[in-house]
């Protein structure tokens, strides 16, 4: 049953990690990284990079952006219309 | 999300102030997918938040909130892109390319093993932990995700960095589930790549007599 190549496997990563892939494509993927070494370690890199990716800090608009977005805002619900 | 619109109709300033600081990291980043500079980015998402209080009245709740904000910004992210098009690599979404997500040369070619590793990836786990969660990988991974085409960046910001939906994903770009599929797949895998290039010269040497982490040739 497990007649999955490495070359196959890391192209079928992303629909596994997503959760799409058909039951019986997640039973050959996961019985041939139990018995690869080299699948298994390709995994763990991708785990690694999502793990990297989610603790990047969130951007910040500096002070002036924001306050240029709060005056607009306060013109907005004033009925003005010269910005907003 | 519908309290949230209700208070910005009200006029509740410090309801939109929150609602402006809940989103400003998804917004700045779908900005610099178009834009030349932090500048032009900021200035992006200025105009998407007068844009999104001039529309207010028009959303229906069908997407979520942050999807309509969002396909606001990408409007006036693209439109700008095309009038400031000498400044910008890529104006148009597009972008699937050619490139194998992984090198073939990876595998072998022939042989009893033909499709498996000629040389196994790099056991990550065997780094000290400190390098893995050091600032350089993480600018390693931003660096190469500013290279990508629009569409895989677009796709990887939002489900890796900013935890959407690949539902979501989907009805903001407007393309179908397998497609956003393929450009994640593509984008984590250049990702992936820049991370190993970074990493390889980190790894410790292998311990003597640890098992052979090659497949021996084939032999004839």
């Amino acid at each position: 049953m497990d007649d999955l190549t490495c070359a196959e496997l890391v192209e079928q990563i992303t629909a596994y990690l997503e959760g799409v892939l058909p039951p019986e494509d997640v039973a050959r993927f996961r019985a041939h990284l139990t018995s690869c070494d080299g699948c298994e370690a390709y995994l763990d890199q991708v785990h690694s990079m999502l793990r990297a990716l989610r603790g990047t800090p969130d951007e910040e608009l500096t002070p002036d952006t924001e306050a240029a977005i709060v005056g607009a805002f306060r013109q907005w619900s004033l009925g003005g219309t010269s910005e907003a | 999300m519908t309290e949230d619109i209700d208070a910005l109709r009200a006029g509740d300033e410090q309801a939109f102030r929150e609602l402006v600081r809940a989103h400003q990291s998804v917004l700045l980043r779908l900005a610099m997918v178009y834009a030349p500079s932090r500048a032009v980015a900021e200035e992006i998402v200025q105009e998407t938040w007068i844009a999104v209080l001039r529309g207010v009245d028009g959303f229906d709740g069908r997407a979520s909130l942050r999807t309509w904000i969002s396909r606001i910004l990408v409007n006036i992210a693209r439109r700008r892109a095309g009038q400031e098009a000498q400044t910008i690599p890529l104006s148009v979404l597009g972008g699937d390319d050619d490139e194998p997500t992984i090198d073939p040369d990876r595998f072998q070619s022939h042989g009893p093993y033909a499709g498996h590793w000629v040389k196994f990836p790099d056991d990550w786990s065997r780094l000290p932990e400190d390098v893995l969660l050091a600032s350089e990988i993480r600018h390693t991974a931003t660096s190469v995700i500013e290279q990508l085409s629009p569409a895989q960046r677009t796709v990887i910001v939002l489900r890796d960095m900013e935890g959407w939906s690949s539902a979501e994903i989907c009805q903001l770009l407007d393309i179908t589930d397998v497609h956003q599929r393929v450009l994640l797949h593509r984008a984590r895998a250049k990702v992936r790549h820049a991370l190993e290039d970074y990493l390889g010269p980190r790894m410790p040497p292998e311990e003597p007599g640890s098992q052979a982490r090659e497949f021996a040739p084939p032999t004839p």
